[in-house]
C-alpha cells in the first residue's frame, strides 16, 4: 500500500488532499493528512535541522518526519522562492541519508521552476493509470478552489472587524474548511461563493472606525498562524481590521504577474527585486500606508534573508511619513511573553496616536 | 480620597507603589524577585500592608500589574487593570516630566527605547532575543568579581583607565573582562569598563538611525547605578534625568493606568498565604495547539493563560 503524504501550511493541507484524492488510485494508495503545526512538530524538526537554519525549514521537515513516523512512504514537497529552492532537496538529504528513512520523495520545483513533466511522471508512483488530460483538468478545478477559498477567507478577514455575531461567524469558517475538502466540481465553487459571500455581507453590521493594522513579511510566518503565534487570530480576535496580503493563490499564481506593478509602485524605496517577499513587503507597506492604515507588523522567522533585505528600507519608509512599523523576528521560542508584550505595546502606541 | 496600586514584577526585581488621586507616591517597595514572581509578590504586598495607613488600604479603587508576570499576578492578586511594561513606564513617566521626548530604560533582563512627541509614544523599540546589555549582565558579573551590584559606582568614580569591552555580545564582553584582568587591569577600570559597555551595547542597538532630544530621562533598575548615568551622559553628551523613583516609575505607570480604567468599585488589596501551583501543558482541546499555563490555588484551578479559547480548562 502506497501513504502519501506532504508538509503542511496554515489550513491549505486541505486542497493538497482534496487534489490528490481526486487523482490516486484508491485500490493501491491512501493520503495520510499532515497534523497541524504544533509543539512535537516543531521540535521533531529542530533535531534535525541545521540550527541556523530557518523556522519554516524546520516546521516543513518536522512535519515530514512525523508522518514518516505513522507509515507515509511516500511524500511531496514544494519548493520555490528564496532559499526555500534548495529546501526540498535538502530536506529529501536529511530524510534519507541522515535519518535512515526509505521513501519516495516527489519534488515539484527545481529552483524556481515547476517541473510539470518530471512532476507528472512521478505521479504515475500514485496512480499508475493517470492520464496528462485528467491530470489537467483536476489542476484546472484545484486552481479554481484554491482561488474561491483563499478570495473567501480574505474576505471574512477584511469584514471581521464589522461583524459582532462572530458564532455564526464562526460557523461560516467552518462550514468553508469543509467545503475545501468536500467540494468536488467547478460549479459547486461558484455555487458556494455566491451562497457564503451573502451570509457574510448579512452579518456586517457596522462600519466604526477601529484600528487598521497591517501584517507584511515572511510568507510561512504570514500564512500559518502557529508560528507567527496566532498574531493574525489575536489582532481579529481584539476587534482590529487586518489587513494581509500573502496567500498561496497570490503566491502561485499572481505573483509573477504583479512583480513588476509592485516595483513601480515602490519605485522611490526599490530599484530591484530583493528576493523571495521582500518586494511585496516594501511595496505592500507603501500600499497600506496610502489606505490609511494605522500601522504595520512586519514579522519573519530568524534568518530570513529577503525580509532582512526588506527591513532597513521599511525603516526608512518608517521615518520618512513618521509611520508606526513593528519589526519581530520568530525562532522556536517556547515563550511568547515577550512577543505578546511587544504587540501590546504597539497597539496602544497606535491607539495614543490616535486620539 | 480615593487611592490605587501598582505592582511592576520584572524578571530581577518587584516594585510596589501605591498613589493618590493626585498621582502622589505615598508608599512603595522594592524588593528582588528571586525567580519566584509568586512569593515575592506575597512579600511585596504584604510589606506595603505593613507600611499602610488605615485610610488608604480601605479605599482602594485600583490594582493594576505590569512587568513580565503581570499576568500571572494579575490574575493571582485580582488585578483590575494588566497592562505592558512599555505603555506603563512612558505613562509613570510623562506624568511626572510631562516635557520627556526620550525614555531610556535598562531592567533586569530587557532595555527598551520610547520616543515621545507631545505627551504621545510615537515610537518604541526593545530588545529582542538577547539580553545583552541589561542589569542581569550586571550583576552576574558584579559577582564574578567579588562585589554587590550597589558598589559598582564607587568603583567607576575610581577608574582613570577604563578597560576597553567588547559590547555587542555578554559572552564575548565576559571573555573580554577575563582577558582584561588577567593582564593586570585593576577591578575599577574593569567595572568603568563594563558599565561603558552597557551604554555602548544600548546606543549600537537603539540610538542608532533616531534622533534623540531632549529631555532624555534614565530609569529602570539600571539607572540606579550612577556609573552607567555618567557613562551615558559623555556618550551622548546631553543632561539626563534620573528620577529619585526612576526605578518605580513602570509601578506608577501602571497604578495610573489602573485610576484611568477604574470602574468606580472599591476593591481590595491581599494576597492569600497559600500556596499556587503552576502547571504548564500543551492543551489538546482544538487543533490549536495552545502553550497553557494553569494557576491552581492549592488544587483548585484559579485561571489559565496563554489560552485562546475556554476548551482547555475543561480538558485538563
Amino acid at each position: 500500500m502506497i501513504i502519501v503524504s506532504y508538509p503542511n501550511i496554515g489550513e491549505y493541507e486541505r486542497i493538497v488532499y482534496n487534489f490528490l484524492d481526486k487523482i490516486i488510485d484508491k485500490s493501491k494508495c491512501k493520503i495520510l493528512r499532515p497534523e497541524k503545526n504544533n509543539r512535537k512538530i516543531l521540535e521533531l524538526g529542530e533535531e534535525n535541522s541545521p540550527t541556523n537554519v530557518c523556522t519554516p525549514f524546520k516546521y516543513t521537515l518536522g512535519s515530514m518526519i512525523n508522518s514518516l513516523n505513522k507509515g507515509a512512504n511516500v511524500i511531496i514537497q514544494i519548493g520555490g522562492g528564496c532559499r526555500f529552492g534548495y529546501y526540498a532537496q535538502i530536506q529529501e538529504k536529511i530524510l534519507k541519508k541522515d535519518m535512515g528513512y526509505d521513501f519516495d520523495f516527489i519534488n515539484l520545483y527545481n529552483g524556481n521552476k515547476l517541473e510539470f513533466f518530471k512532476a507528472v511522471k512521478k505521479a504515475k508512483i500514485l496512480n499508475s493509470n493517470l492520464k496528462v488530460q485528467s491530470l489537467l483538468k483536476e489542476i484546472y478545478f484545484i486552481v479554481k478552489l484554491l482561488r474561491f477559498s483563499d478570495n473567501i477567507i480574505t474576505y471574512i478577514r477584511d469584514n471581521e472587524c464589522y461583524i459582532d455575531d462572530k458564532e455564526h461567524l464562526k460557523k461560516i469558517k467552518n462550514m468553508i474548511l469543509d467545503d475545501m475538502l468536500k467540494i468536488k466540481t467547478v460549479n459547486e465553487i461558484s455555487l458556494k461563493n455566491i451562497k457564503y459571500k451573502k451570509e457574510i455581507d448579512k452579518l456586517i453590521n457596522k462600519k466604526d472606525g477601529k484600528l487598521k493594522i497591517g501584517i507584511v513579511g515572511e510568507l510561512y510566518s504570514l500564512m500559518d498562524s502557529f508560528s507567527s503565534n496566532f498574531l493574525e487570530k489575536d489582532l481579529l480576535k481584539k476587534g482590529y481590521k487586518v489587513k494581509r496580503y500573502t496567500t498561496a493563490s497570490y503566491l502561485l499564481l499572481d505573483k509573477n504577474k504583479m512583480q513588476k506593478n509592485l516595483l513601480n509602485n515602490s519605485k522611490l524605496y526599490l530599484k530591484y527585486k530583493i528576493g523571495a517577499d521582500g518586494t511585496e513587503s516594501v511595496a505592500h507597506t507603501l500600499e497600506l500606508i496610502n489606505k490609511g492604515y494605522d500601522g504595520v507588523i512586519h514579522i519573519k522567522p530568524f534568518g530570513c534573508t529577503p525580509e532582512i533585505n526588506a527591513m532597513p528600507i521599511l525603516k526608512k519608509i518608517s521615518d520618512d511619513y513618521s509611520f508606526p512599523i513593528m519589526f519581530y523576528t520568530f525562532d522556536t521560542l517556547n515563550s511568547d511573553t515577550g512577543f505578546q508584550t511587544r504587540v501590546e505595546a504597539f497597539i496602544d502606541m497606535l491607539e495614543m496616536r490616535k486620539k | 480620597m480615593k487611592y490605587y496600586v501598582g505592582i511592576d514584577i520584572g524578571s530581577i526585581s518587584t516594585k510596589g507603589v501605591v498613589i493618590d488621586e493626585n498621582n502622589k507616591i505615598i508608599a512603595s517597595d522594592y524588593i528582588w524577585t528571586n525567580a519566584s514572581p509568586i512569593d515575592a509578590s506575597k512579600r511585596l504586598v504584604n510589606s506595603l500592608i505593613k507600611k499602610s495607613k488605615e485610610e488608604w488600604l480601605n479605599n482602594i479603587y485600583g490594582i493594576g500589574t505590569t512587568g513580565s508576570a503581570r499576568k500571572l499576578i494579575g490574575k493571582i492578586i485580582g488585578a483590575t487593570s494588566i497592562k505592558n511594561e512599555i505603555t506603563a513606564h512612558a505613562v509613570g513617566t510623562i506624568s511626572k516630566y510631562p516635557d520627556v521626548s526620550t525614555i531610556i530604560e535598562i531592567g533586569g533582563q530587557d532595555s527598551k527605547i520610547i520616543i515621545i512627541k507631545n505627551g504621545v509614544v510615537i515610537d518604541y523599540a526593545m530588545n529582542t532575543l538577547c539580553a545583552a546589555g541589561t542589569g542581569a549582565f550586571l550583576s552576574s558579573q558584579a559577582k564574578r568579581l567579588g562585589i554587590e551590584v550597589k558598589e559598582i559606582q564607587d568603583y567607576y568614580k575610581r577608574a582613570n583607565n577604563p578597560a576597553k569591552i567588547a559590547a555587542r555580545c555578554t559572552v564575548f564582553a565576559e571573555s573580554d573582562m577575563i582577558h582584561k584582568a588577567q593582564i593586570g587591569y585593576k577591578k575599577e577600570d574593569l567595572i568603568a569598563g563594563l558599565c561603558n559597555a552597557i551604554v555602548e551595547n544600548y546606543t549600537n542597538n537603539f540610538i542608532r538611525g533616531r534622533r534623540i532630544e531632549d529631555k532624555i530621562v534614565f530609569q529602570g533598575g539600571v539607572s540606579r547605578n550612577s556609573g552607567v548615568v555618567e557613562s551615558f551622559k559623555s556618550k551622548l553628551n546631553k543632561e539626563i534625568y534620573v528620577d529619585k523613583d526612576s526605578h518605580l516609575l513602570g509601578a506608577l505607570g501602571v497604578a495610573i493606568i489602573s485610576k484611568s480604567e477604574s470602574k468606580g468599585d472599591k476593591v481590595k488589596l491581599n494576597i492569600k498565604d497559600i500556596e499556587y501551583k503552576i502547571r504548564e501543558k500543551e492543551c489538546a482541546g482544538c487543533s490549536n495547539n495552545c502553550q497553557v499555563v494553569y494557576i491552581y490555588e492549592e488544587e483548585k484551578l484559579l485561571d489559565t493563560i496563554g489560552n485562546r479559547c475556554e476548551n482547555c480548562k475543561t480538558n485538563i
